[in-house]
């Protein structure tokens, strides 16, 4: 704890979190997929680190340091409270909507994928094309194989691809559906 | 085909950052944020006592995981028990440290210097408004500008600089004449505290402050009085301000009396002999809510509205202005949608008595995509630039500048690189300063851009950027990545080309 008694160590600190927050906010919120929770998340992450903030201005990307530990809180956060939470509370829209196309039922979509896989998949997909690492830096943060990395990729967006592909078809409309009476 | 370019991993990125951008980090979770920071160690500057405690919207956490990322996939545990209790003990030693060194020493301004109470902010309501989740700082690129200004007989002499000042804006009056806003570390809150200098940023003196902090905390938010920027039209006379609060001093910097009502102001100018300000339609919803524009009399109380044509965005604004002409930025909402997240901008060339409605010069992307205006700033030579951002900083950036107050935007190409910034400075039409990772400077309307930071030589990322002239300008540079207060000025008298640092020290 010695550490946090530098001062200037701790302007540097509360100038990263006003310079930051909005940045790993939106990584979390995507890793947890909900405000409060992502809030949380990068709250917690940064109580942790402030004993060794030094550690972390001296690392060649501090964002970056930040981000790896909170992934890896989120995740062994995920493994503490396994079955005890309930993440996205509103599921994806299933209904065809020919006037809900384009980006939001993207964001329908893909906020439907994040919810149905599990917290390391759900990671790995975010570094990967929300924070954009590639995937050999994933797999050191995440301490898995780069196969399993790619791996998790492919068959996230064959997923996409075929939720995308469906929702695309006209629902198939029964004569006797009461709205068409 | 690649995972990066095929259509499936293209709409997942785009839907990722379309939904990501629907949240944003506003000033109360990260003062939230720093608050808890500060409860946790108990041995920093602000006097917050006490557990952990706060508006916090979730528990506290119980044991602490190691993960601080120095060891990939590499976790343990520890308590936080013995870590609090030997930082609790520090505190008690450091405390006992800190007030015996307070009170040796002479830099810190006596309680006299403060305002009196009649003026502060425990006489004023407790502002209920909290910027929207979506505002964003206003950065501050203009200074107050203007010829020279002799430094007027009376003014307040200065004492030391407070140890470890480091500066969150700055303000010039003259090419001699400036302040600086910022924090020290100190005993008790709050720390902010003003600086000034007579000799271009070679030597500073340290000023009275408003009764006011420089940021949130647990203990105080939303229910004291802010100042996050700083202006002085003249040697006598500087407004200190937030969202929530407004100071006016008239004697140099020596008393700061509370302005009340509409005591705030969001962003703040010198205009043509007059006070600009911008402030939310109401006390409680600025920024959340439709803006207002108003002008004084420099030194004023009596703030007049002025007529803004309709369409402004509310999610956060930046005034910036030199001599007669004004640019007003009103930023969209990226939650609310595409067609709310664009920018729409103001002009002025009267010196903020009518404006022009401009709406959003940038240009879209080749492929269609939004570009936004994320900030602007105005040359001594009245030129107005902007700086272009395609829509989750997708793409590269660019500027477009006005040589006609507005009435026609030129757009450079799209040289810049897709770093997160958005400080900007102008010493004409042509010459250019924009802060991404780092500083970079064009000399012929932002075609070109080139990296000042050679070696030490020039600054590097900067948190301000302001040209008193057409030749000499300031930078703020930032201390390190990621962060915004600093303790370095750089300045140029030649447009950019060469640099001289000084430290507040």
């Amino acid at each position: 704890m010695a550490e946090v008694t530098d001062f200037t160590q701790f302007t540097d600190f509360t100038a990263f979190v006003r310079a930051h927050s909005t940045t790993l906010l939106r990584s979390a919120f995507l890793l947890t997929g909900e405000l409060a929770a992502a809030e949380d998340l990068v709250q917690d992450t940064f109580l942790r680190l402030l004993p060794r903030w030094s550690k972390v201005a001296a690392a060649d990307v501090p964002l970056a340091y930040v981000r790896r530990s909170m992934t890896n809180n989120f995740l062994n956060g995920r493994r503490r409270r396994a079955g005890h939470e309930m993440l996205f509370a509103d599921p994806p829209e299933r209904g065809y909507d020919s006037d809900q196309a384009g980006l939001l039922s993207d964001r329908e979509v893909v906020r439907g994928l994040l919810a149905s896989l599990p917290p390391k998949q759900r990671a790995v997909l975010v570094l990967r094309f929300y924070d954009d690492l590639s995937d050999a830096q994933i797999a050191a943060d995440l301490g898995c194989r780069q196969g399993t990395v790619r791996s998790i990729v492919s068959r996230s967006l064959a997923t996409l691809r075929a939720e995308t592909e469906r929702r695309s078809r006209p629902r198939d409309i029964s004569p006797t559906n009461g709205n068409l009476r | 085909m690649s995972h990066e370019t095929e259509p499936a991993a293209v709409q997942l990125r785009q839907a990722l950052v379309a939904e990501a951008r629907t949240v944003s980090a506003g000033p109360a979770f990260t003062e939230r944020v720093i608050g808890a920071a500060q409860a946790s160690t108990a041995t920093l500057p602000t006097a917050v006592p006490g557990p952990l405690s706060g508006p916090r919207s979730g528990p506290f956490p119980g044991p602490f995981s190691a993960d601080d990322g120095s060891s990939a996939g590499q976790r343990g545990w520890r308590g936080w028990i013995l870590p609090a209790a030997a930082a609790a003990v520090v505190a008690v030693l450091l405390a006992g440290v800190l007030v015996g060194t307070s009170l040796l020493r002479p830099d810190r301004q006596p309680p006299a210097a403060q305002p009196s109470p009649t003026s502060s902010s425990t006489s004023a309501p407790a502002p209920n408004g909290t910027p929207s989740a979506t505002a964003r700082p206003t950065p501050s690129t203009s200074p107050s500008g203007g010829a020279s200004t002799p430094v007027q007989g009376g003014l307040p002499a200065g004492g030391p600089v407070p140890a470890g000042f480091k500066a969150v804006d700055l303000t010039w009056v003259s090419t001699d004449v400036g302040y600086a806003l910022g924090t020290a570390p100190c005993v008790s809150a709050p720390c902010t505290s003003i600086l000034r200098t007579v000799d271009g940023g070679k030597s500073w003196v340290g000023l009275p402050a408003p009764n006011a902090m420089l940021s949130q905390t647990d203990t105080c938010s939303n229910s004291c009085d802010l100042v996050t920027h700083l202006r002085f039209a003249n040697p006598d006379v500087g407004y200190a301000f937030s969202f929530n609060a407004l100071f006016l001093t008239t004697d140099g910097g020596k008393h700061w009396a509370r302005q009340q009502p509409d005591g705030s102001a969001y962003s703040l100018e010198i205009v043509d002999g007059m006070a600009l300000r911008v402030l939310g339609q109401a006390p409680s919803c600025a920024p959340g809510c439709k803006f207002r524009v108003q002008r004084a009399a420099i030194g004023g109380t009596e703030w007049d509205d002025v007529a803004l044509p309709p369409g402004a965005r509310s999610a956060g604004a930046q005034l910036a202005a030199s001599g007669r002409t004004a640019v007003l930025a009103t930023f969209g909402n990226p939650a609310g949608g595409a067609q709310d997240a664009t920018s729409v901008l103001f002009t002025s060339t009267d010196g903020g008595a009518t404006w022009r409605k401009v709406g959003e010069p940038c240009p879209r992307t080749s492929g269609g995509g939004e570009v936004d205006t994320v900030a602007v700033t105005v040359a001594p030579d009245a030129s107005i630039t902007g700086l272009c951002t395609p829509r989750g900083d997708s793409g590269p950036k660019f500027t477009m500048t006005s040589t006609d107050g507005g009435a026609h935007f030129t757009a450079a190409p799209p040289s810049l690189g897709a770093a997160t910034g958005d400080v900007l400075g102008a010493a004409s039409a042509t010459t250019l300063l924009v802060s991404l990772d780092q500083l970079y400077r064009s000399t012929d309307g932002g075609q070109h851009w080139q990296r000042t930071g050679n070696g030490g030589k020039g600054p590097g990322a900067a948190s301000w950027i302001g040209f008193e002239n057409s030749s000499v300008g300031r930078v703020l540079e930032v201390d390190g990545p990621g962060t915004a207060a600093s303790g370095t000025v750089w300045t140029t008298t030649d447009a950019g080309r060469s640099w001289r640092a000084n430290t507040f020290g």
